[in-house]
């Protein structure tokens, strides 16, 4: 039988065969699946409101900044006139304590971790790179896959 | 009718189309019903749209397809390799039919359904294409990405074990 003939005779054949109809467990998985995905999330952030809520959020946030920023400069003669000195001596030298030990951090970082920080890095992207590239390999390589549902 | 209502009809119309797309490129039943399932949840999250679409079935048959194809590269990562590679004649594995079988349709169409699901990925896949999803060659070979001619060769092999099978049983019209 030459190829054309062929290609008929087993096109005719297969055209007739019946369709193979789906199992009846698979109408309930698809609606049930369907179900979990439709049901809302019970809380959601910021970044996935609607753009108009998000606009509206930003405003009353700055709104709300620029008032306490105002009222904190109106009341300021006031305050200082109620308090005494000593709590504003005390809080310039919480100030200075805080940057003191802003200090200590920075030379920490200048002198111990930042020459080794680069190698650090570097070593650890590599480890990612091959983990990740052995666990593509195994994807392919394993029957069914390594991470076959 | 609800939404859900409708989905549960739109899912009753195509379940059947969905899955002899997927068993027949697949030749497994239960990837092909995980397969099924997924291309309806695609379905779902783009219903509004496609509900009433003309095109649904067409849509759902290349969502289909192209699941499978994915489905077959990533987890029989092999079969290509094996297509570019082999040179068994795979026909002769697929046993020609007893002829007392012969008489019965429905035998023979079980027979021959079991022979197509018989068939090595790098054949059946292409033949399928061909037959049942009225694709060219070109476009099988685009879309397996491997030669024309190969395509040419996987598909006559299969139809030459699907012949084998029939052998007996063929009554032409």
């Amino acid at each position: 039988m030459n190829p054309i003939d062929l290609e008929q005779v087993v096109d005719a054949e297969l055209k007739r065969l019946p369709t193979p109809r789906a199992p009846r467990t698979l109408l309930p998985r698809v609606l049930a699946s369907a179900a979990s995905q439709s049901r809302p999330e019970p809380s959601r952030g910021w970044g996935a409101w609607p753009r108009v809520w998000q606009f509206a959020g930003g405003v009353v946030a700055a709104v709300v900044l620029v008032g306490v920023w105002k009222l904190a400069a109106i009341a300021q003669p006031f305050v200082a006139e109620l308090w005494p000195a000593a709590e504003f001596g005390r809080a310039a030298s919480v100030t200075r304590g805080a940057g003191d030990a802003a200090t200590v951090v920075r030379v920490l970082w200048d002198v111990v971790l930042q020459p080794v920080a680069t190698y650090v890095s570097v070593l650890a992207i590599s480890f990612a790179l091959a983990c990740a590239l052995l666990w593509s390999a195994v994807e392919r390589l394993a029957p069914g896959g390594a991470s076959h549902r | 009718m609800t939404d859900a209502d409708q989905f549960e009809a739109f899912v009753r119309e195509y379940q059947d189309m969905v899955f002899a797309t997927a068993v027949r490129l697949l030749a497994n039943p239960a990837e092909a019903e995980d397969i099924a399932q997924t291309v309806f949840l695609r379905a779902f999250e783009r219903f509004a749209s496609i509900a009433t679409s003309p095109t649904a079935a067409g849509w759902l048959k290349t969502v289909t397809t192209n699941l499978c194809l994915n489905h077959l590269s990533r987890y029989r990562a092999r079969w290509q390799f094996f297509s570019e590679s082999d040179g068994v004649d795979y026909a002769a594995t697929i046993a020609a039919p007893e002829a007392a079988d012969a008489a019965d349709t429905s035998a023979r169409h079980e027979r021959l359904e079991r022979a197509v699901q018989g068939l090595p990925d790098h054949q059946r896949v292409p033949l399928v294409l061909f037959h049942f999803e009225d694709m060219t060659y070109k476009e099988i070979a685009a879309t397996l990405g491997i030669s024309l001619a190969k395509v040419r060769t996987d598909i006559h092999r299969g139809r030459e074990a699907l012949k084998r099978a029939m052998t007996g049983t063929y009554e032409p019209d």
